[in-house]
């Protein structure tokens, strides 16, 4: 079948259960949000269903293939992540347009071929060539998330995990991270995985919630359904806890 | 009950360290190339005597059952016989151990107490960089001190007080007096050494958010910086000090040879240029066993003082 | 190479390259100089003192002492040298198998070194000395084996911390082959700190080379090194100290260049901050507009400056004035680098020693906030303006229990006992919602969560008789569902003592719920204070217009694109003309370009904007 299912997904640290059997469906091209507190699961599930880590029990597939093996060297895995800290996801001495020209070269696409696909996922994000030849350390918060999410298109992966990409980010630059990846995923078709524990970020960017809570799978149905009426109690915390502020339309200049 | 568990696997650790330093002191002959005994006895000197050396230290039989025998002897107190001076091992250090020990402990001493309290006296005055200059002067003083090996302290302490001012003895062990310039020789570079890690961890401690929090409540200079700063650079502090005393304790060789004190170092440099290996091999162990103690002392220490970081390094 | 890059500017990297600089020299022209008069045998001024025959005296063979000094430099650094490189390269090698090896080899190896590093230097190059005999080679090999363990454990720790960086998981996905991601994301990120440690590593091992040498056990005649030649000098320093003097210094000149220059290389890597001093105390604090006095809390003209990296001072808060009443509550609103903490901090005088702050007007009551240190006024503050911090955890001392501070609180400014102050602390915590409160008093602050320790934090507050509660981002590091408890807990707080609440936020949905007024930062300037009512129907600056669009909320229309504000806040060392925000404002003309706005009171607010947008009475 194509797109992702996962079957039974348990990860074990030591003696403790960060995820319990979580199992579900996300067909090809839909997003999934992921939502829950600290302590959830939910990013060690992030890091399951992109082949970073295997499952201590169970099993992950994208497209009837196990995640995990999906990692080679050689060849860049159809599931990339997106991390949290985007400061800390590319290397610090490297021009950022080498982080693209990377992802390019896994898969096969060198040379001047290379650099002209770089800048074109540059444009992509709506960055420069200027932009690509700094170090992270020279762009702002956005600007480096914008980069990271050029390199994990540059690989044309099939699966996108975007685990908690705007939190470090200021308020009035989430919305445009959260618009690009929202329009790059109508535009591209991948499936998506969209972790966060903003309910209201994982409302707008998903098609289909999980709500987790203590490494297990509460509640899991259509976006608009589990926000609009949730069934599991804990659903309904999350919901209320967030607090709310309903400002008029944008005025006139006077 | 973690701390319980976590104290007995230093004392396991301490005993392996310990095991692995007898294991090594007794192949320290074995390591030399060519034959020992030979070596240590001159060319000149008759076989038969060769052999009954070899005999005398066991090195006719087989490896394992050597260091059986090895084993054994320790347990009895017994270090093997020096070549030099054909005297038990075991009864020169027990006459050369307490001049080391007096020594070092002084030393330890003062390291300790003027490391810590200059260290956090700077930090205290030099936060946030108000004070440039005081932060400078101590920043050249502890740096210069720090890079001066002990025996050129030693040897900088003797041309002053000893010989230009005649203030102390030159060498020696004898009076209270005799003690002042072998101690501060042993003890100035490591004490310095000290105070540079516990001013840059007070000035660390100094901006946490506890300690804002602490000055929020507008306490009393003393708490701030004795209840609330001071045992959070301690156990900083203390990790690093098993370092530094260990390395004190090494210093005193060359102290001792500096200032002719009839200790463990001043031993162990004539046993190793007479190649007296038993002496040698008795010497090093007994210095390494006091740095492991002196380590696991700091480990049950920080242990004791913060649970939760000891935990956590682990 | 930027010579005006602050890494090169700082003073540090200077001295550590000038003294690098001096070593080098002394090695390579010294002996070149020197070598003829130190081999010079001159029996008629055998054993001289300092004079005409020898700067710092003679040897018993008439040789020049200073010149001898000199050309040993050569052997005893170029030994060092070949035994850090030697250490160097082994403990690397061995540091880096772990990568390539099996589990348990990697397990083992990490065993060793760290049984070695238990044993000082100079006790391993003893127990070598002791095998190989006295000489040179021996001590090189000794010195050479002492430090291998030392980069073996560094080496391990750095390509374990780097090999589990996000950027090194990302390029295996991406499918980067092993050796590959060594040499492009690994090594280059562990050298500098390995090439740091080299260069102080050699100050040590010429110490110990030199340690060796005095002891009689490293480099033997006729060759000679500083060790040497002090142990020589030693025999008469009771009459004669400077022919030992002269090795000293070198030793000891070395070790501290090289330590030196290691500090420089580690400021040039960018492994160690460049050094910045805070700006000098208060300038002249600027005339503001809009002072009010009369209130609790009344800050006018406030001004806070850093250093920046080049160590001029940089204005990160910017003439902010505003006033609380008694009870009022009140938020500062912004996005990171607006200033909004480092204005409340500022106000509550609890700036750390990198900043500093000038008003025209900072008083709270009657008591100065600025510069007052150690008065009775300021000290009352402690009681009266409790600090509710951002990060619960951090703000607990990890190695005393929960209670103290609250005991603490109780007895400097409730005027009770210890005993009395005990038992209130139980009961505030009590009543903010811990079970067990007595003997959660004892516990250490890790056996608590983030949601209790901020509660405890707000009994805390309730110690003593706040008058202004001021709480900086305090529900931000909590859970959402913790954050509303938290929040109603701080509420109740202020409704049972009747304090006034200063809370900072970059969360216009949690003030909103919170407050009465809000007071909006951008750039580190103030550009609107406003009731809250007016939030709802329409704030006048087009930034907060902006912040509440930017605002996702939980029925936003997943059909369109959200809003967006598009640019970035200015750093704060841009230089801004005019508005700080018009580059990202819609209705920016050429005088907002141009001109900074000045708050001006429009109805029940202060806006400091040329072109507000039109105020919609709240219906």
């Amino acid at each position: 079948m194509k797109g992702l299912e996962l079957r039974d997904v348990t990860i074990r640290y030591g003696a403790h259960a960060a995820v319990r059997d979580v199992s579900l469906i996300v067909p090809e091209g839909r997003a999934l949000g992921v939502v829950g507190e600290s302590g959830s699961g939910k990013s060690s599930l992030g890091r399951v269903i992109a082949g970073l880590q295997a499952p201590s029990a169970g099993s992950a597939r994208l497209d009837g293939l196990d995640v995990a093996r999906l990692q080679a060297p050689g060849r860049a895995s159809p599931a990339q992540l997106i991390f949290q800290n985007p400061l800390a996801a590319l290397n610090p001495r490297r021009a950022v347009r080498l982080a693209i020209t990377e992802a390019l070269a896994g898969r096969g696409v060198t040379g001047a071929r290379a650099e002209t696909a770089a800048e074109e996922h540059l444009a992509l994000v709506g960055l420069s060539a200027a932009h690509g030849a700094r170090r992270p350390a020279e762009l702002s918060g956005g600007q480096r998330q914008r980069v990271a999410i050029a390199r994990a298109l540059a690989a044309e992966p099939r699966l996108i995990v975007a685990d908690e990409i705007t939190s470090a980010l200021d308020v009035s630059v989430q919305a445009s991270v959260l618009n690009l990846l929202v329009e790059l995923q109508h535009a591209r078709g991948f499936t998506l995985v969209f972790i966060s524990h903003n309910l209201p970020a994982v409302r707008y960017v998903a098609d289909d919630i999980l709500v987790m809570r203590h490494g297990e799978a509460v509640e899991h149905g259509p976006a608009e359904t589990v926000t609009a009426s949730p069934r599991h109690p804990y659903t309904r915390a999350l919901l209320d806890a967030a607090p709310r502020l309903a400002p008029q339309p944008s005025p006139e200049i006077r | 009950m973690d701390r319980l568990r976590f104290l007995l696997r230093r004392v396991g650790r301490f005993a392996v360290s310990l095991f692995a330093l007898f294991a090594l002191t007794f192949l320290l002959v074995h390591f030399v190339p060519g034959d020992p005994v030979r070596a240590s006895l001159g060319l000149l000197a008759p076989q038969e005597l060769v052999e009954a050396r070899r005999q005398e230290l066991g090195l006719d039989r087989p490896l394992p059952e050597q260091f059986a025998r090895h084993v054994a002897a320790l347990a009895r107190g017994d270090l093997g016989t020096s070549l030099s001076v054909r005297r038990p091992v075991s009864e020169v250090i027990a006459e050369r151990l307490p001049a080391t020990l007096a020594l070092a402990g002084g030393a330890m001493l003062i390291v300790v107490l003027a490391g810590t309290g200059l260290g956090l006296a700077a930090a205290a005055v030099g936060a946030g960089g108000r004070r440039p200059g005081a932060d400078m002067a101590f920043n050249a003083t502890s740096g210069l001190l720090t890079s001066t090996p002990e025996f050129v302290t030693a040897v900088a302490l003797t041309s002053l007080f000893a010989v230009a001012l005649s203030w102390a003895p030159v060498a020696g062990r004898g009076g209270a007096a005799s003690y002042v310039l072998p101690t501060l020789a042993l003890a100035l570079g490591p004490a310095a050494a000290l105070a540079r890690v516990v001013r840059t961890e007070g000035l660390r401690v100094l901006e946490e958010d506890y300690m804002r929090a602490a000055r929020a409540r507008r306490l009393s200079a003393w708490r701030l910086y004795a209840v609330h700063a001071l045992p959070n650079c301690l156990t900083a502090a203390l990790t690093v000090s098993g370092l530094i005393l260990g390395g004190l304790v090494a210093g005193t060789v060359l102290v001792e040879n500096v200032f002719a004190w009839p200790g463990l170092g001043s031993a162990i440099v004539t046993a190793i240029t007479q190649k007296d290996y038993p002496l040698t091999q008795g010497v090093i162990l007994v210095l390494g066993a006091l740095v492991l103690l002196i380590n696991f002392g700091v480990d049950v220490l920080i242990t004791w003082l913060d649970p939760r970081s000891a935990l956590a390094r682990h | 190479m930027d010579l005006t890059d602050p890494r090169w500017r700082d003073g540090r990297t200077r001295l550590g390259l000038a003294a690098g600089a001096a070593l080098l020299a002394l090695v390579t022209v010294g002996p070149w100089i020197a070598g003829e008069a130190a081999g010079t045998v001159r029996l008629d001024h055998m054993l001289e003192g300092p004079g005409p025959a020898g700067l710092l005296g003679t040897d018993e063979l008439g040789r020049d002492i200073l010149a001898r000094v000199v050309v040993a430099s050569r052997l005893t650094l170029g030994l060092g040298l070949v035994a850090t490189l030697l250490g160097a390269s082994v403990g690397v090698l061995v540091g880096a198998l772990p990568a390539v090896t099996p589990p348990w080899v990697g397990r083992l190896i990490a065993t060793l070194t760290n049984l070695a590093l238990a044993f000082p230097t100079l006790l391993l190059t003893l127990f070598v000395a002791a095998i190989l005999g006295a000489g040179a080679q021996s001590a090189l090999l000794a010195i050479a084996l002492a430090i291998a363990p030392i980069f073996a454990r560094l080496t391990h720790t750095l390509a374990a911390g780097v090999g589990g960086a996000d950027y090194v998981t990302a390029a295996r996905a991406l499918g980067a082959r092993p050796l590959t991601i060594l040499a492009r994301h690994v090594l280059p990120n562990i050298a500098g700190p390995l090439v740091v440690t080299a260069v102080m590593a050699m100050g040590g091992a010429v110490v110990v080379l030199s340690g060796l040498s005095f002891l009689g056990l490293g480099v033997q005649a006729p060759a000679y090194d500083w060790g040497g030649l002090l142990n020589h000098a030693l025999g008469r320093v009771w009459t004669d100290p400077a022919p030992a003097l002269a090795p000293a210094a070198a030793i000891v000149f070395t070790g501290l260049a090289l330590s030196l220059a290691g500090e420089a290389a580690s400021i040039l890597l960018g492994l160690s901050p460049v050094r910045r001093r805070p700006p000098p105390a208060a300038r002249q604090a600027p005339a503001s507009s809009l002072l009010s006095a009369g209130g609790l809390l009344d800050i006018g003209g406030l001004d806070v400056e850093v250093a920046d990296a080049r160590g001029a001072p940089l204005r990160i808060v910017k003439d902010v004035s505003f006033s609380l009443r008694a009870g009022e509550r009140v938020a500062i609103v912004g996005e990171s680098g607006s200033g909004k903490s480092m204005t409340v901090l500022a106000a509550a005088g609890l700036l750390d020693g990198r900043a500093t702050a000038s008003a025209a007007l900072a008083t709270f009551g009657a008591a100065p906030l600025l510069g007052a240190r150690a008065t009775a006024d300021e000290r009352r503050l402690g009681g009266e303006m409790p600090v509710i911090f951002q990060d619960p955890l951090a703000a607990f001392n990890p190695l005393l229990p929960v209670g103290v501070p609250l005991v603490e609180v109780g007895m400097r400014h409730g005027g009770l006992s210890r005993p009395a102050a005990r038992a209130r602390a139980a009961e505030r915590l009590g009543e903010v919602g811990l079970i067990d409160a007595a003997r959660r008093l004892t516990q250490p602050p890790h056996a608590f969560s983030g949601g209790m320790l901020q509660r405890a934090m707000i009994a805390t507050a309730l110690m003593a008789e706040p008058r202004l509660i001021i709480a900086d981002e305090p529900t931000t590091a909590l859970d959402v569902t913790v954050q509303r408890q938290v929040l109603e807990r701080l509420g109740a707080a202020c409704d049972e003592t009747g304090a006034g609440l200063l809370l900072i936020s970059h969360d216009l949905a949690v003030v909103a719920e919170t407050c009465e007024r809000v007071l909006v930062m951008y750039a580190g300037r103030l550009v609107e204070d406003l009731p809250v009512a007016d939030l709802v129907s329409g704030p006048a600056h087009p930034y907060t217009r902006a912040l509440l669009d930017c605002l996702l909320g939980p029925d936003a229309d997943r059909g369109k694109p959200l809003p967006v504000l598009e640019g970035r806040p200015p750093r704060p060392e841009e230089e801004i003309a005019g508005c700080a925000f018009a580059p990202r404002c819609a209705f920016a003309d050429a005088r907002c370009r141009i001109e900074t706005p000045q708050l001006a009171v429009i109805g029940a607010r202060r806006v400091a904007c040329w072109r507000p947008l039109q105020v919609r009475r709240a219906a």
